[in-house]
């Protein structure tokens, strides 16, 4: 007994201490890691919902909205995470077709994004949208299987009948309308884990859905209509290259960075133009401006109350200095001008018809080009400021709004036309005669040429080609530029006279003053994409510091390795050996890697041979291979005739119409070079100014020897009948021809003429100059043609002044001033 | 033997077990109106609304079970235990053979093929064969040796067989817990038994090299709850996640609570799961906090207590191991439910007596707390 009771006892003892053990894990609970738990369990069951105030609108330069925030009203559509069961689908699936049925009556649309689609054949597939990373496409796979339920291996086939039946969609319905009704339920799924969140089952819907959805709510379980915001641009696609669009973001840095300024995994951003540089202050989604309501959920996701919410801010409006009506002039006259060049082109492309085929076939039976698109755009001078901008073709912004179509985006998408792309900024290309002026005001201010010196035109430059073709003017008639001086040289745009001035110049000083007038830095302009100009010189030609294939500026030096691997091929079968690809390659890098270094060409390309190829040098040096190859490294070797080619726009040289545009404004201010700029100022919602711009000097001329009014002067002439001056025909008869300046510039891309990319600059009024133009049109022909936009542009600016000047007149009884 | 209404009986039955027991489902209601109470919104809500936000459906139904198990204590406790002895064996094969039986006929739910269903009513075979092995056990165990108890393996032979026919058909449920519980019990009788040294170490070492064997018995389902509670795999079947949510639950209960009535009582937004059962103990952990739980582990405490001493008391043999087995029955219960709760014991089906809702437990515990006052009042 007594045994057993002892046992009886330990027993008790062995049950004791273990309770003490629960003892001690409830106060470890409830007493030391409290507060952690407490923590804790409100984390996990509260939530954040978002709300956004609307986004800044974007304004032309006197306060007229180009793209604003439109109140607008979605349908959303609510499914209470409790009720899932089968009868709720039918339900629910039921009041999902009555709504479509009420939104397609009012002439709106359901929004569908169901990935399982069909084609023309009845064959189901599944659509991912434009992706073609095949890892990105199986990702999105397994996510939408996952949250869908649907088996790894289903087909789409297999996927969209079990889903029709697992949601009760009546058997007769077809495709088109199942579609509809599944994407819904798509999102619903897609936010399943933030079921608190509604769906937007349509979002810009018209009043007449709005009330009959409102006044049939009761049968229509989970419907509403809430008031939300659709981003809208009431001038379409004028100065849309400007503005820009919003959408999706794709980018992962991107992403990344809007995730860390508090933006929902969703949220939409700008893109392109104004909308997307001017993000941060426009929007109102990042974490700081968006409302927020913390809500206390259940297990399912049902919300039980409302803990804490803050108001939701507005963005800030950015105004523009883009004068509307000059932009919309702008446009049209540039549009108009690009489509009567392409006529003429026609006819004249007819006209000889067999010449220009033959030159279509020794080029390998690639097409003429006619011009097709192009750039143009005004400056104010004294300040940098953009007054309009114009790419054509533009494209309509309001396309975008909602996400856009398809078809929409493969239009925008076409390579020739390229409406996306903006021309001005983002295009660059030889600029022609339109750089003379730099090499004017070069020579002058190095001291190389005097004002006064003039030189005769002796058509061909033989000074530094003494035999084969040597560069020339494009007057072919001496006697009609004799006694160039520099205002007159720029007039009839010689040629020779700034071959001259080059070739006493040099590269390096037409590089610095080059650099000074701004063309080979970007212009701080507010847009994505602006592109670097750059004027030729020995490393823009080839630089051997970078990459043969990859890391040039452009193609040459890539040919002409692969000439070099060509001929050294050539020796290897004249020795009889065939030498591999590997060696023929790496022997014609360091041979192209000899141009632009010290080393002596002939001895350095002779034991490269040796070194990689095993031909004695007795016999390169014999057989003058060396200079055969020398010859080949010719093309991208700097050399004088490239200097003086540069000074006339031509080489390697490619500059945006933008920097050419505050280079010409330079001139005409007298000397400043300022960056460019879209953006007047920025206005927070109650009308406090946040932000206001003022110009920013890059360099100045420092003309304290007056040099600029010759140029100016020979810019005057270039539109003058009486000077007969290159763009003078074009200008006959135009009101204001006394009192503007201007260039023309026509650039080779090719041996047919018709293709020249044809530049026009020019500036308005010419004592005190207002604002600067720019004209650019690929494949426009000949700079002359692309005057009439400029034309047009600077007769309705200056009808314009007058007419407010005009109005402006005091009453005759009134005091004179 | 005397009968129940005898007055020296009356007086000698333990009223502060009695109290105890009553304590403990009190205690127990008002935890489960806690965890159904419908979660309070709004700050004005008078203590009208919340009353009339206890959905008192539960409680009623506990309250009725306590009833029907009070009326089957009285019962058993008006019986000769003799008797109740005597009939034991076939008590035991009869329980043996509906468990069997199971597996031909039973209505399975919730993975386990545990549950007849008799007129809507759940009934499991496996909590009475709790009490059917208990006094099997006992029977054999306090008839058939002599004061040195078991000397050799061949002594083993039956009793452990009287375990391990339950324990096995029990196992293939599957229901581990009920089975390990069967397993405590049977532990707990054997600890009071003389039994020689070299058994007993025989036993342990067989034990250790059948541990192998054992895992590769165990259900994917059991396995990976062992995986998740020693912390070696993500939880996959949320398990450690009610877990989680149990801990939180407790924890932010701090020292007193967040009360019966308090707003966002996670329990009551159904973060708990089968909060009204299994995790009862973190419904009181939240809404009563360290003091409410260690007022539980105290009535626990004592009620154990209470229960050891009657053991103690009783001079027959029988007796005294089938009120051992009790409380080895009610520990192995007490310990294994609110370690889970607490996150230090793994996840299994077991309730927490006279607490948890539940007729099954209630009534088993109410006819083992009948025969435990029989012999305590019968010494």
């Amino acid at each position: 007994m007594e045994a057993r009771n002892r046992q009886i006892f330990r027993l008790m003892a062995l049950f004791g201490a273990l309770l003490l053990v629960l003892v001690g894990a409830l106060f470890n609970l409830t007493i030391i890691s409290r507060d952690k738990y407490v923590a804790d369990s409100e984390d996990s069951k509260t939530r954040t919902l978002t709300v956004q105030a609307n986004r800044g609108s974007i304004l032309d330069s006197s306060g007229t909205p180009l793209a604003y925030d439109k109140t607008s009203y979605n349908i959303n559509f609510y499914r209470d995470p409790v009720q899932t069961g089968e009868k709720w689908r039918a339900l629910y699936t039921d009041v999902i077709l009555e709504t479509i049925a009420i939104l397609e009556k009012n002439g709106n649309e359901s929004i569908d994004t169901f990935v399982i689609r069909r084609n023309e054949a009845g064959e189901y597939y599944f659509y991912w949208g434009a992706i073609t990373d095949e890892d990105a496409i199986a990702a999105r796979d397994k996510l939408w299987r996952g949250n869908m339920t649907i088996d790894a291996d289903a087909t789409a086939e297999e996927a969209y009948n079990t889903l029709r039946q697992r949601y009760m969609i009546p058997d007769d319905l077809p495709y088109e309308d199942a579609a509809k009704v599944l994407s819904v339920w798509q999102e619903v799924q897609n936010l399943a884990f933030k079921s608190y969140v509604p769906v937007t089952v349509a979002s810009d819907v018209d009043a007449s859905t709005v009330a009959e959805i409102t006044q049939r709510s009761d049968e229509l379980m989970g419907m509403s209509a809430v008031q939300s915001f659709t981003r809208t641009y009431p001038r379409g696609s004028m100065a849309a290259h400007v503005i820009g669009y919003m959408g999706k973001v794709y980018s992962e840095t991107t992403l990344q960075e809007m995730k860390d300024k508090g933006y929902s995994t969703d949220a939409l951003a700008g893109i392109s133009g104004i909308e997307s540089t001017m993000e941060d202050q426009l929007t109102s989604a990042s974490g700081e401006r968006v409302g927020k309501q913390v809500v206390e959920v259940d297990s399912r996701g049902r919300i039980q109350r409302v803990l804490s919410s803050t108001e939701a801010t507005q963005g800030n409006d950015v105004q523009l200095t883009i004068d509307s009506d000059l932009q919309q002039k702008l446009e049209d006259a540039l549009e108009a001008n690009i489509k009567s060049i392409n006529e003429t082109q026609q006819q004249i492309y007819n006209s000889k018809l067999e010449s220009y085929k033959k030159k279509e076939q020794d080029r390998g039976g690639r097409e003429t080009r006619f011009a097709t698109s192009g750039g143009a755009v005004v400056l104010d001078v004294n300040t940098g400021q953009v007054l309009a901008l114009a790419s054509y073709p533009s494209y309509d912004l309001n396309l975008f709004t909602g996400g856009i179509s398809e078809e929409d985006y493969a239009t925008l998408n076409d390579p020739i036309s390229a409406p996306l792309f903006n021309k001005v900024i983002s295009s660059k290309a030889e600029p022609g005669s339109t750089f003379k002026m730099v090499t004017a005001y070069a020579g002058l201010a190095e001291g190389e040429i005097t004002p006064e010196e003039t030189i005769d035109c002796l058509t061909e430059f033989t000074e530094i080609v003494q035999q084969g073709k040597a560069p020339s003017c494009w007057q072919k008639d001496p006697s009609k530029h004799t006694g160039e001086n520099v205002t007159k040289a720029l007039k009839d745009s010689c040629n020779y006279y700034f071959y001259t001035v080059s070739n006493r110049l040099g590269i390096d000083k037409i590089n610095k003053w080059s650099d000074i007038f701004g063309l080979t830095s970007k212009t701080g302009i507010e847009l994505p994409g602006e592109a670097t100009g750059y004027v030729a010189n020995q490393q823009v030609l080839y630089d051997n510091q970078k990459d043969i294939d990859t890391g040039q500026q452009n193609s040459k030096p890539y040919l002409v390795k692969l000439l070099i691997e060509k001929q050294l091929r050539s020796y290897g079968v004249l020795r009889g050996v065939e030498y591999s690809d590997y060696q023929v390659e790496r022997a014609a890098t360091r041979i192209v890697q000899l141009v632009g270094s010290e080393q002596e060409l002939g001895p350095s390309i002779r034991a490269i041979m040796r070194e990689e190829l095993d031909i004695p040098e007795s016999i390169s040096y014999a057989r003058r291979w060396h200079q055969e190859i020398s010859s080949i490294l010719y093309e991208i070797t700097w050399n004088p005739v490239q200097t003086i080619l540069t000074g006339i726009g031509q080489s390697v040289t490619a500059v945006t119409p933008i920097a050419l545009a505050r280079y010409i404004a330079a001139i005409a201010n007298g000397g400043t070079v300022y960056e460019t700029s879209l953006i007047k100022r920025i206005i927070a919602p109650d009308g406090t100014i946040v932000q206001e711009n003022s110009p920013k000097v890059v360099s100045t001329l420092n003309d304290t020897n007056g040099y600029l009014e010759y140029i100016r002067e020979g810019m005057r002439e270039v539109v003058s009948a009486e000077d007969g001056g290159t763009a003078a025909s074009m200008f006959e008869g135009f009101e204001y021809v006394n009192d503007m300046a201007a260039k023309t510039g026509t650039a080779q891309v090719s041996k047919i003429d018709l293709e020249n990319t044809a530049w026009f600059v020019a500036y308005t009024p010419f004592e005190k100059p207002e604002i600067a133009v720019v004209v650019y049109i690929p494949n426009g022909y000949s700079g002359a043609y692309a005057a009439p936009t400029a034309r047009d542009i600077m007769q309705f600016y200056r009808d314009r002044q007058k007419q407010e000047q005009n109005n402006n007149v005091p009453n005759p009884g009134g005091l004179v001033q | 033997m005397r009968k129940l209404t005898d007055r020296k009986t009356l007086r000698s039955i333990d009223w502060w077990l009695v109290a105890n027991i009553f304590a403990l489902v009190l205690y127990g209601l008002l935890s489960i109106a806690a965890a159904m109470a419908t979660a309070a919104t709004g700050e004005e809500a008078t203590l009208a609304d919340k009353l009339a936000n206890l959905n008192l459906y539960y409680v009623f139904r506990q309250a009725i079970w306590f009833v029907i198990g009070l009326v089957a204590m009285v019962f058993i406790m008006s019986i000769d235990y003799n008797t109740i002895k005597d009939m034991s064996p076939l008590i035991y094969w009869i329980n043996v053979g509906i468990l069997a039986a199971l597996f031909v006929l039973g209505k399975a739910t919730n993975n386990a093929v545990s549950w007849y269903t008799f007129s809507g009513i759940g009934f499991q075979p496996s909590e009475l064969c709790k009490l059917s092995m208990l006094l099997m056990l006992s029977r054999v165990l306090s008839q058939g040796f002599a004061e040195d108890g078991i000397q050799t393996f061949r002594d083993l032979v039956k009793p452990v067989g009287i375990v391990a026919i339950p324990f096995v058909l029990i196992a293939l449920q599957p229901d581990m817990g009920t089975a390990m519980v069967i397993a405590c019990m049977a532990l707990g009788v054997f600890f009071v038994v003389r039994i020689r040294k070299k058994i007993v170490l025989g036993c342990v070492g067989g034990f250790v090299a059948a541990l192998p064997l054992i895992w590769l018995v165990l259900s994917t389902t059991q396995r990976n709850r062992i995986r998740v509670f020693l912390g070696l795999t993500n939880d996959a079947t949320g398990t450690e996640y009610n877990v989680r949510m149990s801990q939180m639950a407790i924890g932010s209960g701090g020292v007193a609570g967040k009360g019966m009535f308090a707003e966002g009582n996670l329990s009551q937004l159904d973060w708990v799961p089968v909060k009204e059962s299994d995790f009862i103990f973190s419904v009181a952990g939240e809404t009563f906090g360290f003091i409410g739980g260690l007022i539980l582990i105290l009535l626990y405490a004592s009620l154990l207590w209470r229960t050891i001493r009657i053991a103690i008391k009783t001079r027959d043999r029988f007796g005294s191991l089938v009120v051992v087995g009790v409380a080895s029955m009610m520990f192995a219960h007490i310990f294994e439910n609110m370690g889970m709760a607490m996150g230090i014991m793994p996840v299994t089906g077991i309730p927490l007596p006279f607490v948890s809702y539940g007729g099954s437990s209630m009534l088993t515990n109410m006819m083992a707390y009948g025969l435990v006052l029989n012999i305590g009042s019968r010494w």
